[in-house]
């Protein structure tokens, strides 16, 4: 009896192991053309920064009222979709939920991607990169950048460690089985990262213990980290960032932008790997009616946030308003909040739509949405000083992003796909000992 | 771009030199009106009270008056309004009509808001500045004040500090050379301040040489309690300054001393500086611990 | 498989060791490159500041960091026992805008930089126009320093805030946090830039301006230091600036030169600060544009003569 469950296990584990390995081992032409075209992108970036290094940031659209643009818009939406290996790993696995198994790797592989690239963009956004050193050198404890810096730093640590230790397991069997089928190099970092794992029990044992630890840690500094970001709108004195509730309403949006990203992430590892076995329409379900959740959350802080001024009207708040609900920002307001928020909450209601290509549309539209979101909460703030803006050229009181900003922004966006990409080729996306501990399979044998 | 600056420096060259030609010419007053002559006494009385109206109404553009032969403030400065130039071209009547109308061209405002009656005090202190003003006839001439006509020679400065009294006595001697009381003479007595001195009182010497001025006693002091007093007799260089323990000593607090969030780093409030450590030192101990658990798992390899 | 893991584990060992040297050796070469490229510069070269006695002084390339320190730490300090206040009188303003230029003149900027702004203002539709100089309002409670992530921009202990153009990354935080838009920032290479470039950073002038960090007004700091009024404050030719030591309660017009006592100017004038509510502290304070002497007259043209509606413009 227990020799042909035996037997069946080491089929079933055998079956599992191949599928979740295949994209690791297997050339794809569309996997090469992707990285082909990001690092296009990404020379286009780098020589245009080039030119900014070289001729200051005036380079950009940005003025000395409009100080802030589309960098600054890119890094809050960086740390937004960042937030979303918190969310899925700690938030929704730590109360019990099962379905995340083929998931929350892609969620902490887009998280350290895109919390790497918050980082980058803000040093881009520096007027003097080359004194970045200063930064610790005479740190001041009451900055918010300094905290900002801090959280940062703190959760590449912890992004990186709740990548690499569920992937332990996978790595030791990667080390045992595909010895001679990758190039030895591959290999030998599969030897290096898997750290000795044997999959002893002892090893079982500290491995769920700290894994628990880092998950509980997560939360708050994940939560401080989107918190600090917005602080550093919300402690300034400007109306449209003045506001006492900015830092929830910026950690819900961020739960929004992240499971967009993870909704197209998903949809098109399915396809590319063909793991339609393992990231099923069940999968896209659950996320999907995670996805109404937290646009619900949103919703009700976007209420707050909107409603509370705008039955007030405090002169600057009404003229930051009237910007954004019929003035010269309102056509990118409107469509950000219809496309960004209601439709998502409004079509992930009907269970058709919560299938994997509508949830692809609805994740893409989602993450547009927040990129969108976050420059119409960086700039309409700034055009709108206290003190009337005159003496200057006529384009300080307006902004548009000129090519070479959009083009360092977008090489940096695709820098972040690229890690993504790479992290997500190099290594298993799906957990293989999960999957098979959750077919009953005992693993520790294989090892 | 050369050429453009250029033309723009001649540009300006022109359109100053029209302003300026309108500043002589066109400030539309009829013939009538200039041919109006002071309305008040020349007395003593209406030349102080308009003096007190020149200080708070026109010194501010106009500055101090002095007795020079031409005007060589330029606009946009106003006019040295003792040129005995310009007190010469214009009659009792322009004065009191250019005050009244003003002239947009030079900025300078008109003040029919004053009662012609302070206006034709005005005028009485501007020809105060001009030696060779016969007052009209129709108007009683004042009663010539008691002038003193020798030379002054100095001044000392005297003080009680228990009552706040600043007492400058002048030597002077008379046209024989002796010694002799300056009765009659304007001393202006100052408080030194940061950039400039601060006028505290013009007074009148008494029949002997001495005028008495009280020291404003609110006012502030340096940290030690000193304060710089000067007078000077009025339209000469004769003064003297001298240092004294008046006023109210100032309790300067350097507001780098207390901690706060504007402040450089080593001002952080304490509160801030521990929570920040804190946290970070427990945030990281924690990562600390999980590399060490990495650690754990490796020394385990061996089954 | 226990050989095997050894032998495994030592290779291990050195790819670690040699990842790790080899990580740390790249890092420290480009910091080090990085450092270098900003401190590169020919021996025999001469730099030039202007010293506290108004005089140029040359000296040589070792003796550059020696002046700059002290440069530095004066700058920093300020000057005690001083708490320096500005009295604007909106009622004497006439757009003359002597100001800009001197400022502009004073710390190397270009037209559309401003340190001090004459604004045009309107309180309400119904209330009329005035012009309104704004220059950086040195606030005790400064927005601004408060979020500095390097010290770069500070309050010294006579009120004023101050830029280290030698310290600032150009985060531009402080421009963010700043209520009355009194901030700019070089874009690109600032002008004179090129004749700038053997003079030591005085920071109380804020020159050589630097491409990629804060400017800012700086109540002409070296100017105060020889006891001279601000560039601005001596410009004006209509009376508009009281300037002076709060702590000696009295403040020196200066187109005028007349002394007045302080509290009794604020007092009988009805003086107050801008955006009281935002709880910033200003040391500039404004007289009402009551009994103006002169009507409001404006011409359409800016301060850079291009063509600007007269509707103030509210942000």
């Amino acid at each position: 009896m227990s020799e042909i469950r035996n037997q069946d296990e080491k089929a079933v584990f055998e079956k599992i192991k191949e599928d979740l390995l295949t994209p690791v081992k297997t050339k794809y032409w569309g996997y090469n053309a992707l990285i082909v075209s990001l690092l296009t992108l990404i020379a286009a970036a780098l020589y245009a920064y080039y030119f900014q290094l070289r001729d200051g940031l005036g380079v950009t659209a940005m003025t000395d009222y409009v100080s802030w643009g589309i960098y600054i818009a890119s890094f809050v939406f960086f740390v937004a979709v960042a937030l979303v290996g918190m969310l899925i790993s700690a938030v929704v696995g730590l109360v019990g939920q099962k379905w995340i198994t083929p998931v929350g790797r892609i969620a902490e592989m887009i998280a350290l991607a895109f919390v790497m690239m918050a980082g980058i963009i803000i040093v881009i956004d520096m007027g003097r990169p080359d004194r970045l050193l200063n930064v610790f050198l005479h740190f001041r404890f009451q900055s918010p950048i300094f905290w900002d810096v801090t959280v940062v730093t703190t959760y590449v640590a912890i992004s990186t460690l709740l990548l690499l230790l569920p992937m332990l397991p996978d790595l030791g069997i990667m080390r045992n089985h595909l010895k001679g089928e990758v190039p030895q190099w591959k290999w030998m970092l599969y030897n290096i990262l898997s750290l000795g794992w044997v999959g002893t029990p002892k090893q079982y044992q500290i491995l769920h213990r700290t894994l628990r630890v880092l998950l509980i840690l997560i939360i708050p500094v994940a939560m401080s980290i989107h918190t600090v970001t917005s602080w550093l709108s919300a402690l300034t004195l400007r109306a449209g960032w003045d506001s006492t509730i900015f830092g929830p309403y910026y950690v819900s949006g961020a739960f929004v932008a992240g499971s967009g990203a993870v909704l197209v992430a998903m949809y098109f590892i399915r396809r590319g790997y063909k793991l339609q076995d393992y990231i099923t329409d069940y999968h896209f379900d659950k996320m999907g009616k995670l996805m109404v959740l937290v646009s619900l959350v949103y919703l009700y802080f976007n209420l707050n946030e909107f409603l509370v001024p705008g039955y007030k009207m405090k002169t600057h708040d009404a003229i930051h308003l009237h910007t954004l609900f019929n003035g010269e920002y309102s056509l990118m307001f409107w469509l950000t909040q219809t496309f960004g928020l209601i439709l998502p909450i409004v079509l992930g209601l009907f269970k058709k739509m919560r299938k994997p290509f509508p949830l692809m549309l609805i994740g893409a539209s989602l993450v547009i949405g927040a990129w969108y979101k976050r420059v119409i909460i960086i700039v309409p703030t700034l055009i709108h000083a206290h003190l009337p803006i005159q003496n200057v050229p006529k384009d300080f009181t307006e902004y548009n992003p000129t090519g070479m900003e959009v083009t360092i922004t977008i090489g940096v966006i695709a820098t972040a796909v690229l890690i993504v990409a790479i992290l997500a080729k190099l290594f298993p996306v799906v957990p293989i000992w999960e999957t098979a501990h959750e077919k009953g399979v005992d693993i520790e044998k294989d090892l | 771009m050369n050429t453009i600056l250029k033309f723009a420096a001649i540009a300006v060259f022109i359109f100053w030199n029209t302003i300026g030609l309108n500043a002589q010419t066109d400030w539309g007053i009829s013939d009538e009106q200039k041919a109006e002559t002071l309305k008040i006494p020349f007395d003593q009385a209406n030349q102080e009270a308009g003096e007190a109206i020149f200080n708070t109404q026109c010194k501010m553009c106009h500055n101090e008056m002095s007795v020079v032969p031409t005007n060589t403030r330029q606009l946009p400065l106003s006019p040295n309004l003792g040129s005995q130039e310009i007190q010469k071209k214009n009659s009792d009547g322009e004065f009191f009509y250019k005050i009244t109308l003003g002239h947009a061209a030079t900025g300078m405002p008109p003040f029919d808001r004053l009662s012609e009656d302070e206006r034709w005090k005005l005028v009485a202190y501007i020809r105060t500045f001009y030696p060779e003003y016969q007052p009209p006839a129709s108007i009683s001439a004042a009663p010539a004040a008691e002038k003193f006509v020798g030379t002054i020679k100095g001044l000392t400065l005297d003080f009680d500090t228990s009552n706040g009294n600043i007492k400058v006595q002048l030597q002077a001697v008379d046209e024989m050379g002796n010694p002799a009381n300056a009765k009659n003479v304007k001393v202006n007595i100052y408080v030194k301040r940061a950039f400039g001195d601060f006028l505290i009182n013009t007074k009148k010497t008494d029949g002997q040489s001495v005028a008495v001025e009280q020291f404003p006693l609110d006012l502030p002091a340096d940290t030690n309690g000193y304060v710089t007093v000067i007078a000077t007799v009025d339209g000469t260089t004769i003064s003297a300054s001298k240092e004294v323990k008046f006023g109210e000593k100032t309790h300067y607090k350097n507001p780098l001393d207390e901690p706060s969030l504007w402040g450089p780093r080593d001002n952080a409030p304490l509160w801030l500086k521990l929570t920040y450590i804190l946290v970070v030192l427990g945030v990281w101990l924690t990562i600390g611990w999980a590399v060490f658990q990495i650690f754990r798992i490796y020394n385990l390899r061996e089954r | 498989m226990d050989q095997n893991n050894t032998t495994v584990s030592t290779t291990r060992r050195g790819f670690l060791k040699k990842f790790g040297v080899t990580l740390g050796t790249l890092g420290v070469v480009s910091a080090m490159g990085v450092v270098s490229s900003c401190n590169t510069t020919d021996p025999n070269k001469k730099f030039r500041f202007l010293n506290a006695e108004g005089e140029w002084v040359e000296v040589d390339v070792s003796k550059m960091d020696v002046h700059l320190t002290e440069l530095q730490k004066r700058g920093r300090e300020g000057i005690p026992g001083k708490k320096f206040v500005m009295v604007i009188d909106l009622a004497k303003c006439q757009n003359a805008r002597q100001c800009m230029a001197a400022c502009q003149t004073a710390h190397h900027l270009k037209p559309e930089q401003h340190h001090i702004n004459v604004l045009r203002m309107e309180n309400d539709e119904r209330t009329g126009h005035y012009f309104m100089p704004k220059p950086c309002q040195h606030c005790d409670n400064p927005p601004c320093t408060k979020v500095c992530p390097v010290d770069a921009t500070f309050q010294r202990q006579d009120g004023i805030v101050l830029i280290d153009n030698e310290r600032c990354i150009g985060c531009r935080f402080c421009i963010a946090a700043c209520p009355y838009s009194a901030r700019i920032f070089n874009w690109t290479e600032p002008k004179h830039y090129e004749e700038d470039t053997d003079r030591i950073y005085d920071v109380e002038l804020n020159v050589p301006q630097k491409k990629g960090t804060i400017s800012k007004c700086l109540f002409s700091a070296d100017r105060l230091r020889i006891g001279k009024l601000p560039y601005c404050v001596s410009a004006c030719p209509n009376g508009v600036y009281w300037f002076g030591d709060a702590n000696e309660d009295v403040v020196t017009n200066g187109t005028s030169k007349e002394s007045t006592r302080l509290s009794t100017l604020l007092e009988e004038k009805g003086a107050y600060t801008l955006l009281p509510e935002l709880g910033t502290k200003p040391s500039v304070y404004y007289l009402p544009p009551r009994d103006r002497l002169i009507k409001y007259n404006y011409d359409g043209k800016n301060y850079l003569g291009e063509d600007e509606p007269d509707k103030p413009h509210h942000g």
